[in-house]
């Protein structure tokens, strides 16, 4: 039975929120028996952006990460006498009668997914737009107003998911929880991991100018882990770095302006280090 | 192609117009020394300083680096010099004693999640998102963008209600802090749909209006150009309702319009 799943990319979006806003505009007033009862007009985020701004200064980047019930095959939520069900199309729905009063079912969600309507006394969260693909729909309302891409459904079977998620090196939202999502993302780095960068300049006839082609060389201890080579703007930046992790050693060296290196206690959240001169 | 065709095949190049019917090169007519064939109707006949639709329509016809028609009209004019050159903004980083009360400039381009006035405020599910508003303590305040060093300077964090206030007016927003707006900087959206004024005569709007701290000077006198980043302003945190200000008495009831009032 090939079942669906959802594949986010945290390098293509960029917080045009279509995905949060059609989201509403699809459940806010709106009731679907046997999907979903009407979403409130505030408060709720069924589909939810987060924003992670990386570096400092002429080094900055932004990843936005779209998060949202992740359809687990494992879900602590399931394990609620009914309440909630896992469809065969591997769709997790909460049964917007039998649910009713269920408040321990938004605490039982480990990724805080799930909120509770307290007019209707329900335990609600995105339901991969199940009433929409039941009428014919070929994908959800998300990923058909997702302009750039960023967040496609795949309908699959489980082997040829496994397969495609160790072609494109997808990731799931905190692995070690052991719920099994169906909520894939790419390029996770963006948002979870960290960089060291800077830019290097080097006094040319006088000026300060950007030196392009300067040998960066990584080093974690005693092992090298990574070698860049500056553009030309001078930059480099070493990515995917674990949060906090260190020390680091930057060595920059170049055949006819001589070398420099920096020492890093701790990457931290990320660290430009500004304008290194040669 | 026939419709039935079409969908056989399941595709139809559209071939290239033919040469004659494409668009002439941009300006062509121009290089050419050719009679402008463009169809639109400006400029206006008045407007060629020679032959109707001969060059440009400048005094001269051709491109001029100095504009003859400022240099004849007024050469002497500060704000509008004939030679394209930088004028130091009024209201800017080297105008020093503004700085030193109002140290920030503001930036208020236009709104990313609304569309002008449309959208925003009307209780619509675009307040949810925290890029545009950010809800404190049931109200949701409009967001001011700001460098963490500037915020920590002033002991502000993520999510505070902040005052940004000049000679003009005061905002009360959200602030939102990142490294993406540079330091030194401040940046609003334009045209937030609430006015919602905490005083009657000081202006301190909690609804989110930029222009209450924007300048109504026009970047050239004479002209409608606005000039709204040119703008200083000072911000602090903001602890509510401030000393001095007082919140307007509360005005008798309207008769209901049918618009959704119930922030």
């Amino acid at each position: 039975m090939e079942k669906w799943n959802l594949i986010i990319d945290v390098d293509k979006c960029e917080n045009c929120h279509n995905c949060t806003l059609v989201t509403k505009d699809e459940h806010v007033g709106n009731d679907f028996p046997g999907y979903a009862a009407p979403q409130p007009l505030h408060g709720h985020e069924w589909v939810r952006l987060q924003r992670r701004v990386r570096g400092t200064g002429s080094m900055v980047d932004a990843a936005y990460l779209p998060t949202t019930c992740n359809h687990c095959d494992d879900a602590p939520c399931l394990k609620s006498d009914g309440s909630v069900y896992k469809r065969p199309d591997g769709i997790v729905i909460i049964d917007p009668v039998k649910a009713k009063g269920r408040e321990d079912i938004v605490d039982s969600c480990p990724y805080k997914v799930i909120f509770w309507n307290d007019e209707l006394q329900l335990p609600q969260k995105w339901i991969f737009d199940a009433h929409l693909l039941d009428q014919g729909w070929p994908e959800p309302r998300w990923t058909q107003a997702c302009p750039t891409g960023a967040a496609r459904a795949v309908k699959l079977e489980d082997p040829q998911m496994q397969e495609l998620v160790e072609q494109q090196d997808l990731e799931v939202l905190s692995p070690e929880l052991g719920t099994s999502p169906r909520v894939y993302y790419r390029n996770l780095y963006r948002y979870n991991k960290s960089f060291i960068g800077g830019s290097v300049a080097t006094t040319i006839d006088g000026d300060e100018e950007c030196l392009e082609g300067a040998r960066v060389v990584l080093h974690e201890g005693a092992e090298q882990l990574a070698e860049a080579t500056t553009d030309c703007f001078g930059d480099f930046k070493f990515d995917k770095l674990d949060p906090d992790s260190g020390p680091y050693r930057v060595e920059i060296s170049h055949a006819e302006h001589g070398t420099q290196s920096v020492d890093i206690a701790t990457v931290g959240t990320s660290q430009y280090l500004g304008s290194v001169t040669l | 192609m026939k419709w039935k065709d079409f969908l056989k095949k399941g595709y139809y190049v559209v071939p290239p117009e033919p040469e004659k019917t494409r668009e002439p090169v941009y300006m062509s007519w121009y290089a050419e020394g050719r009679q402008k064939e463009s169809p639109e109707p400006i400029p206006l006949p008045s407007q060629y300083g020679e032959e109707f639709g001969m060059g440009l329509q400048t005094q001269s016809g051709k491109i001029e680096f100095v504009s003859s028609s400022l240099q004849r009209c007024d050469p002497e004019y500060p704000d509008r010099p004939p030679l394209n050159r930088y004028i130091p903004s009024w209201e800017g980083l080297q105008t020093k004693e503004l700085v030193e009360k109002y140290p920030l400039q503001m930036l208020s381009p236009h709104a990313r999640y609304s569309f002008h006035t449309c959208g925003d405020g009307k209780n619509s599910t675009i307040n949810d998102i925290q890029d545009h508003r950010v809800l404190v303590d049931g109200y949701y305040y409009w967001v001011m963008r700001m460098n963490p060093e500037d915020a920590q300077a002033r002991g502000i964090e993520h999510h505070d209600l902040i005052r940004a206030f000049n000679d003009r007016g005061a905002l009360v927003c959200a602030a939102d802090l990142s490294p993406l707006t540079m330091a030194g900087v401040v940046s609003t959206f334009e045209s937030c749909a609430e006015f919602d004024p905490l005083d009657r005569d000081g202006f301190t709007d909690r609804g989110g209006c930029a222009n209450v701290l924007t300048p109504e000077r026009r970047a050239l006198e004479g002209t409608e150009m606005i000039a709204p980043n040119s703008c200083l302003v000072q911000i602090e945190k903001w602890f509510g309702e401030a000393e001095g200000f007082q919140r307007p008495e509360a005005a008798p009831p309207a008769k209901s319009t049918g618009a959704d009032s119930s922030r």
